[in-house]
């Protein structure tokens, strides 16, 4: 009963770890452990730390790949700019249980390699960077963002899931 | 000179004689314009456009003689259909590479309208969600005064103002020019 | 060639720029400018501009650019008048000296006097509205648009420029 990986959730978060804009399309996902919006905020925040743990390896790139798998479905990816804002995107492989595993041997998330959610990460940085060229964007807002334009802009690439993976 | 030769002028003119500059600077320039007029009037929308007006109106009047430079243009429009010609197919072109559609002229043939399928001043741009400036704020009115600012200089007297705009969720972006009157040549002050 | 002076005036009929050459010893153009109008500037140019001290040369210049004002005006006008709207004069000259016209469509109108020799210039007129005036004086944001009050053009680099390009006309 495997369906297509799909994108539930894509969080951006700022340089002060404040939450900049969170979309969740599918939200509770049965037969998960993310099954509550607090739930999602708890799972976010551990990805802070694996963050903070990577940066002193990483270098010029901005890519974070796998953060961790959160059960046999969810899994979170990252990826952090230059500037500091961070990318997390929460992909649901589609099967449950370990039969769907395949051959493609991407780690502990399974049948995704880091390198398929690159295009995903470089869209979801394109709209962001569009976010905050508007110039009526509040830099030093603490809120979170609310913006037609970024919201849909950012539905469609949850809704486009990720490309070139079945 | 005809239509088809205006539009060519303008090419040519945009690929050979214009400066290029980066398209976000401009974007992103014009953008903090506005936003800091927004926050300095504290939501005065109305002020807001008045102001942006008026600065077009200063770049206008400067700009015409560029225009006139560049584009080498040495006779007047003979009518006001060829202002608009020109000022689409060469004006727009030659400065932001955008030919507005010309559209709706009044039976009298002294008021159109200009249609902005693009419009590279509002890239990127939605207006605050504060219930005002979606009714009030026109965001690229300079453009209005570019417009009138320049016209004067040619002797024409011109009303230019916007009547709808995407960023407010209309489905086009249009400027209506209405000529008021042709200038007369001044005379010299008599002080003999 | 010789270049007499140079007068810019603005669509407010003010003279905005002005700029003469001569020294002392060439013969100047205010005297054949002053001939046709002796009668009503009698009382403050009695003397002929040749025997006129440069001294008195600051306060001839603003006349003469009244005078060169007043006749460009009215030959332009006449010449619309016949021709239509279109036209407009070149140039004409006298025993003494030529003088050359360029206007703008926005009302600028540059104006040389030359000796008569000189081809004519309304290219290199054209030229000085191109590469200079709009360079260095529209393109200057500090410049007021508007010169009220004939307060003028005051732009070294327009200056210079002038002075430069003048020297390059055959």
């Amino acid at each position: 009963m495997a369906s297509a990986p799909s994108i539930p959730v894509i969080a951006v978060i700022g340089k002060q770890n404040n939450p900049i804009y969170i979309h969740n399309s599918r939200l509770p996902l049965p037969s998960t452990s993310l099954t509550t919006s607090l739930d999602l905020h708890l799972l976010l925040h551990s990805t802070l730390d694996v963050f903070d743990a990577r940066l002193p390896q990483k270098t010029a790139d901005q890519d974070f790949g796998l953060l961790f798998a959160i059960d046999e479905r969810l899994a979170a990816y990252g990826w952090m700019t230059n500037t500091g804002i961070k990318f997390v995107v929460i992909v649901d492989q589609g099967f449950s249980g370990s039969s769907g595993l395949s051959s493609r041997g991407g780690g502990l998330g399974g049948a995704i390699r880091d390198a398929d959610l690159k295009p995903v990460f470089k869209s979801i940085h394109t709209e962001y960077i569009k976010l905050i060229s508007n110039p009526f964007f509040d830099h030093e807002s603490t809120e979170m963002v609310k913006s037609n334009k970024f919201s849909k802009a950012i539905a469609k690439i949850a809704e486009a899931g990720i490309p070139g993976v079945y | 000179m005809s239509s088809t030769s205006r539009a060519r002028l303008g090419e040519e003119v945009w690929k050979t004689r214009t400066d290029k500059i980066n398209a976000e600077l401009v974007t992103l320039t014009y953008g903090s314009v506005v936003a800091q007029l927004c926050k300095d009037l504290d939501g005065d929308y109305a002020e807001v456009n008045k102001q942006l007006d008026k600065m077009g109106y200063n770049i206008g009047l400067r700009l015409i003689e560029d225009f006139l430079a560049k584009s080498n243009m040495q006779q007047k429009c003979a009518n006001f259909r060829d202002t608009a010609d020109v000022i689409s197919k060469v004006g727009f072109k030659m400065f932001l590479n955008i030919t507005p559609t010309i559209a709706n002229w009044s039976s009298d043939s002294k008021q159109f309208s200009l249609m902005f399928d693009e419009n590279p001043l509002a890239d990127f741009v939605e207006l605050p969600d504060d219930g005002k400036a979606q009714a009030e704020l026109w965001y690229s009115n300079m453009l209005c005064g570019v417009i009138r600012g320049a016209l004067e200089m040619v002797q024409m007297q011109v009303d230019a103002h916007f009547v709808n705009d995407v960023l407010r969720g209309h489905d086009t972006t249009e400027m209506r020019i209405s000529l008021v009157r042709y200038i007369d040549d001044e005379m010299p002050a008599d002080d003999e | 060639m010789v270049v007499f002076s140079f007068f810019i005036f603005d669509r407010h009929c003010e003279c905005i720029y002005l700029r003469q050459w001569l020294d002392a010893t060439t013969p100047s153009p205010a005297q054949p400018l002053s001939r046709p109008v002796t009668a009503s500037s009698a009382a403050t140019n009695t003397t002929s501009a040749v025997e006129k001290p440069p001294a008195g040369n600051k306060l001839s210049m603003a006349e003469q650019a009244k005078l060169v004002f007043g006749v460009i005006f009215s030959l332009r006008n006449m010449v619309k008048k016949l021709c239509g709207p279109d036209d407009s004069f070149l140039c004409y000259r006298t025993g003494q000296y030529k003088l050359h016209y360029y206007e703008t469509i926005t009302s600028l109108r540059f104006v040389m006097l030359t000796d008569i020799r000189t081809e004519n210039l309304k290219s290199s007129l054209h030229q000085i509205y191109v590469n200079l005036y709009v360079e260095y004086v529209v393109k200057n944001p500090l410049s007021p648009v508007e010169h009220p009050g004939g307060e003028g053009v005051n732009n070294e680099m327009f200056e210079l420029g002038i002075d430069s390009f003048v020297r390059t006309i055959p």
